[in-house]
């Protein structure tokens, strides 16, 4: 089932009068994972944050996002702000600034739940706590009553994955999770994903400028050049043989940084 | 030839009404670093590792312990030898002036050296910098550029040629890499290789991705909660005892791709 499809979309900023993304197709299929690779100032984000509806004013689009047999792009405010959060949520890259450093996380939590889903608090109390229980969180009691900054990148990572779990989009935006975390919390956040694909479902537009992490999650993969798509196609084979002479410069550096690393693995492990 | 032994750092932190008590950053930092190694400091953030670089940049002073460089002790090695030991931090936006041209920007540790006789050294400084432009690769009309007009890798390289003209022996490249794309990154890790060489340049590379280290380093050491957990030849890394180590070892996510066989056709 096709859960999200982009038709020929541009987006232009304004003010400069440059095209940051031009004529980008795509489609999303329920219950799969897209990754959306290329180095930064390549239009990633910007294409998803159109998705979403959170561009600046000054951001114009033009193109089709189809969403629910309809195309969103041509909905009032008032329509994309009842997708955000409940239909389309979004993890972003730097957990550290995305909470609010005054309240602890378990008001934040709730705070969102009461919104969003109109329940009584207590009911909040009791989702926020069960889904930090699934985020593996050793102590949830513990994390609900502290302050963002009284956890680490991984945890806040894990913390607004919760966040979104419970309020069960249909899609799950992606941008960057992994970047602004070392390498245990990395794999720690990248194996929550991979929990929350096997155990709900959720259709995942993973962005990330990592292919390591690609590889391991999703099972589409677009590449995006200078507000391009340049080369799309499932994950095996596009990393296997990729044909832009982008994508084979992304891999080749890639391979580049692991090879020594693997090749150390591999004599070790004999 | 640089020698540690069992540093120590604490800052003050003050909590409760009457406590002044101290918080212990490093507790017990121990390594040598022979010159034309490469030793890889690796650790999670809050381990320490920042704190260890500014101390051995003599930024900051330390509590107990000692430091030795070519047998002396660190603050007279650090007088007698102005700039010869260097830094590349992560941040590349705030470690500029973002006010200068690169040209003021590369020129300014020359300045700050040489200080008055700057007005002879002019055509020197020139021939310098150009050679230094050449080495990172990039283009001499860059030099009369703002730093916002250049990419994040452009910038890194500028600070990398800002941090060689004044010929270091040591170089401490704090997270250098971190906050570039990993395709940059490999580039930057590429021409930090080639400078080694040509510039007898010792390194001190301090990250937390074990990948760019293993890329890099022929030494590492593993940093954790102010102490050195262990060091190790960095071909050896899967013999680690400690098992913060091993996990260390196992949570990163290598790529795979059967675009390996094509590879040495592309870049011939």
């Amino acid at each position: 089932m096709l859960l999200l499809s982009v038709n020929k979309l541009n987006i232009r900023d304004q003010k400069t009068g440059k095209t940051i993304v031009r004529d980008a197709s795509f489609a999303v299929q329920a219950n799969t994972c897209l990754g959306i690779v290329g180095e930064s100032g390549s239009g990633k984000s910007m294409t998803v944050r159109e998705i979403l509806g959170v561009n600046p004013r000054w951001i114009q689009s033009d193109g089709e996002i189809w969403f629910e047999d309809r195309d969103i792009l041509q909905d009032d405010e008032k329509q994309r702000r009842a997708l955000r959060g409940r239909k389309i949520s979004m993890i972003l890259q730097d957990a550290m600034t995305a909470f609010n450093p005054i309240e602890k996380m378990g008001y934040q939590m709730r705070q969102t739940f009461v919104q969003v889903l109109k329940v009584t608090k207590k009911e909040a109390e009791r989702l926020s706590l069960d889904s930090l229980r699934t985020m593996n969180f050793s102590d949830p009691v513990a994390v609900y009553k502290s302050y963002p900054h009284e956890l680490s990148g991984g945890m806040l990572q894990r913390c607004m994955i919760a966040i979104a779990l419970v309020l069960k989009p249909s899609l799950i935006i992606a941008d960057e999770p992994t970047t602004a975390l070392d390498s245990i919390n990395q794999l720690e956040v990248v194996k929550q994903f991979q929990y929350l694909k096997e155990l709900t479902g959720t259709t995942l537009i993973l962005i990330s400028h990592d292919l390591g992490v690609v590889q391991r999650l999703a099972d589409h993969v677009i590449v995006m050049k200078d507000g391009e798509i340049v080369e799309d196609g499932t994950v095996a084979n596009v990393f296997n043989e990729p044909q832009h002479p982008y994508t084979q410069y992304l891999v080749n550096t890639r391979l580049q940084l692991s090879d020594s690393y693997v090749k150390t693995l591999q004599a070790g492990g004999v | 030839m640089i020698q540690v032994e069992h540093l120590q750092k604490s800052y003050k932190s003050s909590r409760g009404f009457w406590g002044r008590s101290r918080q212990d950053v490093l507790t017990d930092v121990s390594f040598h670093l022979n010159d034309g190694d490469c030793l890889g400091i690796v650790g999670e953030s809050g381990s320490g590792k920042s704190t260890l670089s500014r101390i051995l940049l003599g930024l900051e002073a330390y509590d107990g312990g000692s430091i030795r460089i070519d047998g002396l002790p660190h603050h007279k090695w650090i007088k007698q030898n102005k700039g010869k030991f260097s830094v590349v931090f992560q941040d590349y936006r705030t470690s500029v002036n973002p006010n200068w041209t690169i040209r003021q920007i590369v020129e300014e540790p020359l300045r700050m050296l040489h200080g008055g006789e700057q007005k002879q050294k002019q055509t020197s400084n020139e021939s310098l910098i150009a050679e230094l432009m050449e080495r990172v690769q990039l283009p001499m009309e860059y030099l009369d550029k703002y730093p916002h007009e250049l990419s994040g890798g452009q910038l890194q390289r500028i600070c990398i040629a800002r941090a060689l003209t004044t010929r270091p022996r040591y170089l401490i490249l704090d997270e250098a890499i971190s906050s570039l794309d990993v395709s940059v990154q490999s580039q930057i890790l590429t021409l930090l290789k080639e400078l080694q060489a040509d510039f007898q340049l010792t390194y001190l590379f301090i990250a937390h991705d074990l990948q760019a280290v293993a890329y890099l380093c022929n030494r590492l050491a593993f940093l954790r909660d102010g102490v050195i957990l262990e060091e190790l030849d960095c071909n050896h890394y899967t013999c680690a005892k400690s098992e913060y180590v091993n996990q260390l070892v196992s949570s990163v996510l290598p790529f795979e791709s059967g675009f390996t066989r094509t590879r040495e056709g592309l870049t011939s």
